[in-house]
């Protein structure tokens, strides 16, 4: 993006280290590249900078007062000090200042382990409290405001949540009212929040006054790790975490990940709580055989045992893939079909959406709720290999020779888009799905093969920014659900003794796509973390 | 002439003048606070439907302009009666005894701070500094300064007189 022609840097002495920056820089963005930590509430790199918190006094050389650091443009020469006697007192002061009114009840406060306040008091703060608890000014606690609850008495008035309600959704719920020590932050109307994105104030909110009724009590978040990963909820694929209790192995939560190329440090909600339908009702278990309208269980061994036999007239079969697939599942799938002689591939997407010209909402979300619509049609075209839209699959119906549908990769509850695929299958061909939930939308289907849901796989994926990311398994696959790799094997085998190898993807994507995508050797350990943007497709 | 669909209105004179207002500022909000006053002149108060509405004539959030009005005491959010009482509680006027005139005020209307009478005549309310520390301490009955030599005997006096003769001349009570 930057020009050739550098910018002449300038030079800033923080805490006596000497760091060359850009003359655009605030003295607190000189400190992140100096590697120093400067304590802050209201600065957040994706918002616009309000100055208001105080938390970030650092002393300047020859200004006769502190000054904050996150509005504080650099100039050459500067000597700033972020950690003396006076810049420390002066943080511990604000801090202080923060607390007057602050309930302090960590006990019971959700935020408890990732608060800004706590952490600041143990580096910043130590200081012996002033103020007698019941001369705090009260406010309401624990008010519903729709996916997030309220506690106005725990705010610091950071401004954060308002600015980004101003500045990313432009839906402006949030206000500060009244004056003084009554302010108070509000939906100025008392009503819900309105807009797709309210997750991320949980998030950026530095302290427990704004959390996310779905996480709320559900565990201390130090119990929790974090795995990176990418959303799979539409194809934007935003950088996300996900939060995992080592013990339990369950799942927690979602959250986004900084990527200022992709989704800066936001997700949708969609992408933050539509997670449930791994552990949901509907969730797909083991192999199930449907024959008159009843529902077998039966074995992952007995259905292979059956597409094996199928394959032996590979001609009136059709695979059907999911966009929602990985590029690795993908080029396994039909690498190994095609090897058995397959002849008809054919690409699962929201075909309404997919070709739609202002696909995306202002905002993050794009319309085609699958992830991998860019990878599946690179992974084809890398493979020489044709599909069919759904006009295809009718046509090839038409032609009459079709016996059997294999369907792959559907995964979540919302999935309607891929109905038109199932409905253009005429009585006569039997359908097999390999999907994460038992749908209504999939009645027709002869079997039902529980798939591997986007938290319990691994592999690449390449977005409508044209950019290869990484997913990352999170978490065990529920009971006997397996991903498309485990499918392929069993399939060619026949039977259910030789599950694919553990690290399927890594050889895939290092042996077979990296080089092509990337035009270089790639390690699958070493992809950046923040993915890699692709040349356009020809 | 702005025009937006609202349950309550501005007469086509007053639109008039609002869009006067607008025009005399680079931005449509600048003019939030004239057109504030002037939509409580007319509505008695401000409520969540003329906020609503200013904020469409601006063209503003309306929650900026609820910002803006909790923030003012001048701005009153609900129904004060015919007389709004506002004794100012900063602290010049605190140390020359607003608190007295407070209690005085209190006794004669039978309501506390921030209560309204039952006849919907008065209301009584504290408020910042009126930036007549000179003369404090000191009140306000709607848009009028009472503000010479104050003391609790006046504010009884005061109240009394309007409520039998349903007006005052402030000069008069306060001589
Ligand atoms: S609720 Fe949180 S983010 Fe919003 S102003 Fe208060 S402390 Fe800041
Ligand atoms: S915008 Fe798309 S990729 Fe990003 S979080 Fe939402 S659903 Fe996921
Ligand atoms: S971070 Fe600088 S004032 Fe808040
Ligand atoms: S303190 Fe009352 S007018 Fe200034």
């Amino acid at each position: 993006m930057s020009t050739d022609v550098a910018v002449k840097k300038v030079s800033v002495t923080i805490d006596d280290k000497k760091v060359e920056v850009t003359p655009d820089k605030t003295v607190f963005q000189a400190a992140v590249e100096a590697g120093i930590f400067v304590p802050h509430y209201c600065y957040h790199p994706d918002l616009s900078i309000a100055g208001v918190c105080r938390m970030c006094l650092v002393e300047v050389d020859n200004a006769p007062k502190l000054q904050i650091s996150c509005n504080t443009p650099v100039r050459d020469g500067m000597v700033v000090r972020t950690s003396s006697d006076k810049a420390r007192q002066a943080q511990k002061g604000s801090l202080e200042l923060h607390l007057i009114n602050h309930p302090v009840d960590c006990p019971i406060c959700d935020k408890a382990g990732e608060c800004k306040l706590q952490d600041f008091y143990r580096e910043f703060g130590l200081y012996k409290s002033r103020v007698e608890l019941e001369d705090k000014v009260h406010k309401p606690k624990a008010k519903d405001i729709g996916t997030i609850v309220l506690d106005a008495e725990r705010c610091i008035l950071c401004t954060r949540c308002t600015r980004f309600t101003h500045e990313v959704t432009h839906t402006d719920e949030l206000v500060i009212v009244n004056r003084g020590n009554r302010s108070e932050l509000k939906t100025y109307d008392d009503g819900p929040l309105r807009n797709d994105y309210t997750g991320n104030l949980a998030d950026i909110c530095p302290v427990g006054a704004l959390t996310a009724r779905d996480f709320r009590f559900q565990q201390r978040v130090w119990f929790l790790e974090k795995k990176n990963s990418v959303c799979t909820m539409c194809a934007r694929g935003c950088n996300t975490t996900v939060s995992v209790n080592p013990k339990t192995k369950k799942l927690y939560r979602v959250e986004p990940r900084r990527n200022p190329e992709v989704n800066k440090s936001w997700i949708c909600d969609t992408g933050r709580w539509r997670y449930h339908y791994v552990y949901g009702e509907s969730r797909l278990r083991t192999p199930e055989k449907i024959s008159d309208g009843r529902v077998l269980e039966s074995t992952w061994h007995q259905a292979f045992g059956e597409m094996k036999r199928a394959l032996e007239d590979p001609s009136g079969i059709v695979i059907g893939l999911s966009t929602q697939l990985t590029n690795e599942e993908i080029l396994e799938l039909v690498l190994s079909f095609k090897e058995s002689g397959v002849k008809h591939f054919v690409r699962i997407v929201d075909e309404q959406v997919i070709e739609e010209r202002s696909p995306w909402d202002g905002v993050l979300k794009h319309r085609d709720h699958t992830p991998n619509a860019e990878g599946f049609a690179r992974m084809f075209s890398m493979m020489n290999t044709k599909f069919l839209d759904c006009a295809g699959l009718a046509a090839l119906v038409g032609e009459g020779n079709l016996r059997h549908a294999w369907f792959f990769g559907l995964e979540g509850e919302d999935v309607s888009w891929a109905s038109r695929f199932v409905e253009a299958l005429p009585e006569g061909v039997s359908l097999t799905l390999h999907a994460t939930s038992r749908l209504p939308i999939w009645e027709r289907a002869q079997w039902l093969l529980p798939a591997a849901s986007a938290f319990e796989k691994s592999g690449t994926m390449v977005n409508a920014l044209g950019r290869l990311q990484r997913l990352q398994a999170a978490i065990p696959r529920v009971s006997l659900a397996r991903d498309g790799h485990a499918v392929a094997f069993g399939v060619q085998r026949g039977a259910d003794r030789d599950a694919a190898p553990e690290a399927r993807h890594v050889d895939l994507f290092e042996k077979l796509i990296a080089a092509p995508l990337l035009g270089r050797e790639q390690v699958w350990k070493k992809l950046d973390p923040m993915g890699v943007a692709l040349k356009e497709r020809s | 002439m702005t025009e937006v669909s609202s349950p309550v209105h501005f007469s086509e004179q007053m639109l008039e003048t609002v869009d006067r207002l607008i025009a005399k500022y680079e931005k449509p909000e600048c003019a939030l606070l004239p057109i504030l006053h002037l939509a409580q002149d007319q509505f008695g108060h401000l409520s969540p439907p003329v906020l609503n509405y200013v904020a469409s004539l601006l063209k503003m959030p309306p929650g900026k302009v609820f910002d803006v009005v909790s923030f003012y005491t001048m701005f009153k959010t609900r129904d004060m009666g015919k007389w709004c009482l506002q004794i100012c509680h900063n602290v010049t006027c605190t140390m020359m005894g607003a608190e007295r005139l407070v209690h005085a005020a209190v006794e004669s209307l039978g309501v506390g701070v921030n209560g309204v009478t039952e006849d919907k005549q008065f209301s009584l309310v504290t408020v910042e500094c009126l930036g007549s520390c000179d003369k404090a301490p000191v009140m306000q009955v709607n848009n009028e300064f009472v503000e010479r030599a104050l003391d609790a005997e006046k504010v009884k006096n005061l109240i009394k007189d309007l409520r039998e003769k349903g007006q005052t001349t402030f000069e008069e009570v306060t001589r």
